[in-house]
């Protein structure tokens, strides 16, 4: 009888290198205990609290992000190595916008906040751990924690039909999704042996015994990889399998559909690029032909379908399309640049989609039709305040310069171009052009003269009319200019300066960004 | 002749057993029934898992089947709970009346 001695080998320095991700854990769970010790109304308090929380977050992966963190940790499981943290920075200030713009909405729509802070958190948790997962297993049951949280996010407005919906076709779409993925990994670890992204790569690359120099040419491995990209592309909502995306979107509540119109993305692109570019880069050449075509018809259905939008949600899911179409140029260059761009690319987004998101919230909670775009006319003339950093947005995901959004973009398509994949740039440029036309219509809509002001209101008073009837009009009600809430002042100016910044002074961020791609490509032996 | 099965007879049941719940999910209009289908697919992986750490003489995939087992239990809660909240408010629940929004 073989009795296994396992020596337990866990120092103080793994769990610090999980640290942001165990504070998470920790205030998931003081949120639940707060919803239900402390009696009464309790927003402000939660909220506050979860704000706290994403903050100590936020320091603790700074502090990794300072001293480097480490490559491998909890038995090769997961990494705190600085591409995990550069995303952990895009989900953080991706949950703590839509955290702020959630009150107003909480209390329009009326659902209990306790639980919903705490799947926020659980979402979070979710996100960073696919960050930094190093494992199928750990990436598996990330993906499975971010995807349960947001199914019940969705659906949250428990008696909205749509919400209902959203969060109902989000979860079968979804859980559909998974099964390929998780299909996928199951024939990975059949061909390699191992569940380590770290030992497939040396196994494909063919420097370990105990695997077979046939792996590489395998057909489960072509299997795998195809199934496993089915799996990516519907989580990240690449063309063709983006077809949940709008409905999910327009139906989820907005700060929730914010919240996961990036942060989502970010923790699922980081994992591709790690099982991708990083796990499979030796075998290039059996994933890159369905990766060319999955970004061109990403960015050219992406963007034509938004042309024909009148719904804000929904146009910005297909902005969102495009946009992973653009990231999809980015990785498809499998160079260090290009890889630096994704990160770049979502610090960038971040900003500026969910800065849209909290104009579209508010909007909701003053009680106008606020997801309509023909519901915007004039508002610059109402609420400039407003007005003026959703320009910013729209400007910044159209691409125009010095915006945040013409910089990720211009270093995505710049990649592409060193890797000599011109191909790919041409189409973005172009779908880029036509991308113009639908965000700036926004732009044009908002600064339209409001329709009532358009008509001429003084009209000769009948004489006979007694001036008890001489009441102020209707119409004057937009000269009152609507104080903004502080939250979503702060909330709207914060974006507003991060899409404005990263425009003007873009490097420094992609010297950190390239740090933190240097360090992951390391880690798997490559230049 | 052998009739002992080896494992690439498992494999391919596993796939079979995949392909049958994708056309479920793809064909069937019930929500339990397109849930069990996903089930279905989920169970396949794991026969897949299970067979390759036999073949490989590796714990790692009956390690990995055990957490698709918990996730499957844990994704059932959530479904569920979804679908009585859709069925208290409209009775009926077929995914072809979900349409309120067509994407």
């Amino acid at each position: 009888m073989i009795v296994a001695v396992i020596h337990i080998n866990v120092t103080l320095a793994d769990w610090g290198s999980v640290l942001p991700e165990l504070i998470i854990a920790g205030g998931m769970l003081l949120l639940m205990l707060v919803d239900v010790f402390v009696p009464g109304k309790k927003v402000n308090l939660t909220t506050w609290l979860t704000l706290i929380i994403l903050a100590l977050a936020f320091a603790a992966s700074w502090n990794l992000w300072r001293t480097g963190g480490m490559a491998s940790a909890l038995y090769g499981t997961v990494t705190s190595d600085r591409f995990a943290m550069f995303f952990d920075f895009s989900i953080l200030i991706s949950a703590a916008l839509a955290v702020l713009i959630s009150p107003g909405y909480i209390s329009t729509s009326a659902f209990d906040s306790g639980e919903y802070y705490a799947l926020i958190l659980g979402a979070v948790l979710g996100m960073m751990l696919m960050a930094a997962g190093l494992s199928l297993m750990v990436l598996f049951i990330a993906l499975e924690l971010l995807s349960l949280a947001l199914y019940i996010l969705s659906g949250f407005e428990r008696f909205r039909p749509r919400s209902q919906e959203a969060g109902f076709k989000y979860f079968l779409l979804s859980s559909f999704a998974s099964a390929f993925l998780l299909y996928g990994f199951a024939l990975l670890y059949g061909v390699t042996g191992s569940t380590s992204l770290i030992k497939i790569s040396t196994c494909l690359a063919g420097h370990a015994h105990g695997c077979s120099a046939a792996a590489t040419s395998s057909p489960l491995l072509y299997i795998g990889i195809g199934l496993m990209l089915v799996g990516f592309a519907f989580k990240v909502s690449i063309v063709p399998f983006h077809m949940w995306t709008p409905d999910v979107y327009e139906g989820a509540p907005t700060p929730v559909t914010a919240f996961m119109s990036v942060a989502t993305k970010a923790a699922l692109f980081a994992a591709f690029i790690r099982v991708f570019s990083m796990s499979l880069s030796t075998v290039e050449s059996h994933w890159y032909g369905a990766l060319w075509a999955l970004a061109i018809a990403t960015m050219v259905v992406g963007n034509i379908a938004a042309l024909a939008q009148s719904n804000m949600k929904r146009l910005l899911a297909y902005s969102g399309i495009a946009h992973a179409g653009y990231i999809l140029v980015a990785m498809a260059a499998n160079n260090a640049l290009g890889q630096s761009a994704v990160a770049f690319y979502f610090l960038a987004y971040t900003f500026m989609n969910i800065g849209a998101f909290v104009f579209v919230a508010y909007l909701e909670t003053t009680g106008r039709a606020g997801d309509e775009i023909a519901s915007y006319r004039g508002i610059f003339y109402r609420n400039p305040a407003l007005a003026l950093p959703m320009a910013i947005f729209m400007f910044s995901l159209a691409g125009f310069p010095p915006t945040a959004g013409f910089f990720a973009k211009y270093v995505a398509f710049q990649a592409a171009v060193q890797a000599g994949h011109v191909d790919l740039v041409v189409v973005g440029v172009i779908t880029s052009l036509v991308s113009v036309v639908y965000y700036l219509r926004v732009v044009a809509v908002m600064f339209l003269q409001p329709a009532e002001e358009a008509a001429p209101v003084e009209q000769p008073v009948p004489p006979e009319q007694p001036p008890a009837v001489e009441q102020v009009p209707a119409s004057a009600e937009p000269v009152t200019r609507p104080q903004l809430p502080w939250n979503i002042d702060v909330g709207i100016w914060t974006a507003a300066l991060g899409s404005i910044v990263l425009g003007i002074i873009p490097t420094g961020l992609l010297t950190y960004a390239s740090e933190s791609v240097t360090a992951v490509r390391a880690l798997f032996g490559l230049p | 002749m052998n009739l002992t099965p080896g494992p690439e007879h498992f494999l391919v049941l596993g796939a079979i057993l995949f392909t049958l719940g994708v056309i479920g999910v793809l064909t069937r209009r019930d929500p339990l029934i397109i849930f069990m289908s996903i089930e279905l697919m989920l169970n396949s992986v794991n026969l897949t898992f299970a067979t390759f750490s036999q073949q490989l003489g590796s714990a790692d995939g009956q390690v990995f089947v055990f957490i698709v087992m918990t996730v499957a239990a844990a994704e059932v809660v959530v479904g569920l709970a979804l679908i009585v909240s859709i069925f208290q408010t409209r009775q009926q629940i077929d995914v072809d009346e979900l349409d309120q929004m067509s994407g």
